[in-house]
């Protein structure tokens, strides 16, 4: 049973590092909260649904279908709505994308319901057979979650240390001022980081709607955990998000066998509370 | 108290008093629930807008408030009225040790950290479910009963919402309310005046929560019930919404905002109920981005000389 | 500075009084229909109305009642109980209706209930099932569904002859906690071994329960969910991807697998779940069942399920005692329901009355339980099997 729960853990906490990762990276760059990250994870899910059922897509593109409608949207979201962060030289940028961010989660959600109706759908699965890992049955889609979910977070880690643009980001997350000096045009790179990170998210959704089924209220649960995953591994840190993913997913499935399953979720919570409380700058991150 | 606040409180206790009167009574119900946001966001209003202190598990609190109340009621027979006195007692016990523990982060830290609370709180509410009767809810005895129950409960949420406001505005004039506000303002100025900043920000904290604390057992004791719904993330967006219509930081922003938002949502829900919310998060968004002074940036935008008076008016 | 406030106080006056102020009593009768719309179950809502609605047309075609049209009015009531009192007090105010059909969810109808008897307005319960809203007795309620105690006691003799060891996940509200305590209680008393875990109803992951329930020693040989939110297909679904069915039988408690969303999720791994239901090909039902069933399946192309049936004879022994009683005052209707004896689409409906504590007040008690076994994919839906008696 033990490794039964390790294993689905793992699992699921390769999925919470992907919302993380995109999460700690919006946060880095623009630093801000938004609190409609879990909005993008159910438009990724919708966006494979349709893909697969209306458009007839095979599943290899339902994914990057999800990816590239969430990098657009997140994209004009950040320009029109997020954009007077950085050129009005807010007093209080936090506060701002506190309740705008908020007001968008309600809008997308409400969009949602209207648009693609209260209904709960089930795009087709990915991959139809089950899969044994050392002797553990696993559906192959959740499988097909957890490696992908991996190869994209590796290869943003990838992306973020050798590209020019990633180290742009990276020096946006240290120092903003710094980053101005040497040339990065934060605007231009908040809009595109903020497309990045919602088409991460986008990519989870879209990941595991065969598996959790979709609805236009699934993205409540996942922000929760990306943030949970975000202030414990570190803002800023794609290491400690993936870490941190893991750590939450494997933490939560053994606490809720042998502890209690009605407290699953409040595990998390208190994890994230006893970091930002103890440890603000998580495992890995910087101050 | 100025001249001017004494004349609002007046004309709402007024208009209060009439409503019943001159209105369909399905009304009532509505209204009441306007002065349960009232008491909810003035609450938060103490805490964010004159302390600075960005709580995003207020919601939590009318639930700690509601629910104490009720299960007293239930297990020794509380009376309504004193548990009234029991949630916001509770509630702002529970903010004193909160408010300790979140000494420590600020701004969005802050925020995470108010909001993985609530969230615990919601779990144990649901998860408790033989004590707290789980998502379906508690019963909770009304006020009062009989044919008029309805119409005293109303009453009863007026003067509560009164109280609230006269608090509220008692604390924005007074010296302990200065201190709030410096803590806000500057809190490395306010430190090296002297002021106990540690002091005043878990007491911002706490009378906002104790506030709310009042403001869910009035909702449990009104309606008949609590359910965990109270102290969702969605009551908290109302919440948001109705300081940023009705102007942050002021003493009648979450009264104004709180009757624009219920008795607009009334409206709409006779046309077009599914949508008041997407109706609401379309304003929320378009106000947060275009107008951050509520209402008074929108009488700006209209009139100068309304503005005139009306900076005349809440200034004097 | 007099001026803004009385401007204030105007813009207030204003909004408030702009609504329009309530159509003129016309010369209709009005039944209320509460029900979820656009949360919580509102599949089963949706069905509520458009049988409300059915029912109404084919009364008004023949005259209406006491020589007035019928008029159905609707509220949502969002599946939440503060929601579902005040859509209950705003449509007893503002409609003036003469009795409230249609509410679903045991938790927000308990809180109803207490809205409906002190505005002293009837109210009828189709598939509500929690056993608090008759125990309390109130004159107001009467219940043409079954209830909790009723349904545990019809179903125990199928569970003891089948199984030794049961498990038990039930959504924690009035419907599901009444439900899986009764069902334990007397699961326990004949001697099978019980388990039992609760899980809040919006739950969409109940594979925590699930693993627990897999670890178990001895093993669940059957799976009863009392459940009516989403997680009614995704426990069945979850519970094939841990692997803990299709050896663990499964046990709906109610008809949900007839519903085009369970083959969706489902397909056809949900080929061998079982469920409880009130009819069946084998139950003989009375002409007018067969009318309503035959008029429903023309008019919106799916059977009606079986709480349709319910629905279906409380909005017709309500036409019938208002043209008995002569009368649509809510207050006279509530005190001539109960001398109902109604021909029903399942069996003759009577509102029987025990003294003393217990949930028997105003409630029918003629109902028969069948279990039913999904046996094969069907177009879009399922061929089914009586399993018992």
């Amino acid at each position: 049973m033990l490794l039964e729960l390790i294993i689905r853990g793992i699992t699921i906490g390769l999925v919470y590092a992907l919302m993380g990762v995109g999460l700690a990276l919006l946060n880095g760059v623009m630093r801000i909260i938004n609190f409609a990250h879990g909005e993008f994870y159910m438009i990724g899910g919708y966006m494979a649904y349709y893909a697969s059922t209306m458009l007839g897509f095979q599943f290899y593109f339902s994914v990057p279908t999800a990816m590239i409608v969430t990098f657009i949207l997140g994209a004009v979201v950040e320009k029109l709505l997020l954009s007077p962060i950085h050129t009005q030289e807010m007093e209080k940028p936090m506060d701002y994308a506190l309740i705008m961010t908020f007001g968008l989660l309600l809008f997308f959600r409400q969009l949602a319901i209207k648009v693609f109706g209260p209904y709960r759908h089930k795009p087709a699965d990915y991959i139809t057979s089950d899969v044994y890992i050392l002797g553990v049955k696993i559906s192959g889609n959740e499988v097909l979650a957890g490696v992908v979910s991996a190869i994209l977070v590796i290869g943003l880690a990838i992306f973020i240390k050798k590209t020019w643009r990633g180290r742009g980001w990276r020096a946006t997350t240290q120092s903003r001022q710094g980053a101005k000096i040497n040339g990065v045009d934060i605007g231009k790179e908040s809009w595109i980081a903020c497309g990045v990170a919602c088409a991460l998210a986008g990519a989870a959704g879209a990941l595991v709607a065969p598996i959790f089924t979709l609805s236009p209220t699934i993205g409540g649960s996942p922000l929760v955990k990306s943030y949970e995953v975000m202030a414990i591994g570190g803002l800023g840190s794609i290491a400690g998000s993936l870490v941190a993913g893991l750590m939450l997913g494997v933490t939560e499935t053994l606490g809720a066998f042998y502890i209690s399953s009605a407290y699953k979720d409040a595990i998390g919570f208190l994890m994230m509370g006893f970091f930002l409380l103890f440890r603000p700058q998580g495992l890995f991150g910087q101050k | 108290m100025k001249k001017n606040e004494i004349i609002v409180a007046v004309t709402i206790i007024v208009l209060g008093l009439i409503a019943p009167k001159a209105l369909p009574s399905v009304w009532i119900t509505v209204l009441s629930m306007a002065f349960y946001y009232a008491i909810l966001t003035i609450g938060w209003n103490i805490i964010f807008g004159y302390t600075g202190l960005f709580s995003y598990g207020h919601a939590a609190f009318p639930a700690i408030g509601g629910y104490t109340s009720a299960l007293l009621a239930q297990h020794i027979g509380l009376s309504p009225f004193l548990g009234l006195v029991a949630g916001a007692f509770i509630a702002g016990l529970l903010g004193i040790v909160i408010g300790l523990l979140i000494l420590r982060v600020h701004g969005f830290y802050l925020c995470l950290v108010t909001w993985a609370f609530a969230e615990v709180v919601n779990v144990i509410i649901t998860a408790e479910h033989q004590i707290t009767g789980g998502t379906g809810g508690l019963l909770a005895p009304t006020f009062f009963s009989g044919p008029n129950a309805e119409l005293f409960g109303y009453f009863m949420g007026l003067g509560l919402m009164i109280f609230a406001f006269l608090i509220s505005i008692l604390l924005y004039h007074s010296r302990w309310g200065l201190n709030l506000f410096a803590v806000r303002d500057d809190i490395d100025a306010a430190e090296s005046m002297g002021i106990k900043t540690r002091f005043w920000k878990v007491f911002g904290f706490a009378f906002g929560c104790s506030l709310a604390g009042l403001a869910g057992a009035y909702f449990a004791h009104f309606l008949g019930l609590i359910d965990p719904g109270i102290g969702g993330l969605d009551q908290m967006g109302y919440v948001c919404l109705i300081v940023i219509i009705g102007g942050l930081g002021t003493v009648y922003g979450p009264i104004l905002g709180s009757f624009f938002v219920v008795i607009t949502k009334e409206l709409i829900s006779g046309y077009a109920s599914g949508y008041s919310l997407l109706i609401f998060s379309v304003i929320m968004i378009l106000a947060v981005r275009f107008l951050s002074g509520g209402f008074m940036e929108i009488i700006q935008v209209i009139s100068p000389r309304l503005n005139n008076r009306y900076l005349k008016f809440v200034n004097k | 500075m007099k001026k803004s406030v009385l401007l204030t106080a105007f813009i207030f006056i204003l909004t408030v009084f702009l609504p329009p102020i309530g159509a003129m009593a016309g010369d209709t009768i009005k039944l209320g229909v509460v029900t979820p719309m656009s949360t919580g179950d509102f599949r089963s809502g949706k069905i509520n109305v458009q049988t409300v609605e059915l029912a109404v047309e084919q009364i008004n075609a023949q005259g209406g009642v006491l020589g007035k049209k019928l008029e159905v009015v609707t509220a949502d009531d969002e599946g939440k109980p503060a929601a579902g009192v005040i859509a209950l007090k705003r449509m007893i105010a503002k409609e003036k209706v003469s009795a409230v059909v249609g509410l679903w969810h045991s938790s927000v109808a308990v809180a109803q209930e207490k809205v409906a008897t002190q505005m002293q307005v009837p109210m009828m319960l189709h598939y509500s099932w929690t056993d608090d809203l008759t125990a309390g007795h109130s004159d107001y309620v009467y219940r043409v569904g079954p209830f909790n105690a009723e349904i545990a006691q019809l179903a125990l003799p199928y569970i003891d002859q089948n199984f030794k060891n049961i498990a038990i996940l039930y959504e924690t509200n009035a419907f599901g906690s009444g439900f899986a305590n009764y069902l334990e209680k007397i699961a326990k008393a004949k001697g099978l071994n019980v388990y039992s875990i609760g899980y809040p109803q919006e739950a969409t992951d109940l594979k925590p329960q699930l693993l627990q329930l897999k670890a178990k020693s001895p093993k669940p040989e059957l799976l009863v969910i009392a459940a009516v939110y989403e997680a009614t297909n995704l426990i069945p679904k979850q519970a094939l991807e841990i692997g803990l069915a299709p050896e663990m039988q499964i046990l709906c408690s109610w008809d949900w697998p007839t519903y085009p969303a369970f083959q969706e999720i489902l397909g056809d791994k949900g080929v061998g779940v079982t469920y409880a239901t009130f009819e069946s090909d084998k139950l003989k039902l009375s002409p007018l069942g067969e009318k309503f069933k035959k008029a429903y399946k023309a008019k919106y192309d799916v059977d009606p399920p079986v709480f349709a049936l319910f629905l279906y004879d409380e909005v017709m022994i309500l036409a019938e005692t208002m043209e008995r009683i002569k009368s649509s005052d809510p207050k006279d209707i509530a005190a001539g329901l109960k001398d109902t004896k109604f021909e029903g689409t399942t069996g003759l409906i009577t509102f029987e009355r025990q003294e003393g504590p217990g949930p028997i007040w105003n409630q029918w008690m003629g109902h028969q339980l069948f279990i039913n076994k999904l046996t094969a994919v069907e177009g879009k839906g399922y061929k089914r099997e009586q399993i018992y008696p």
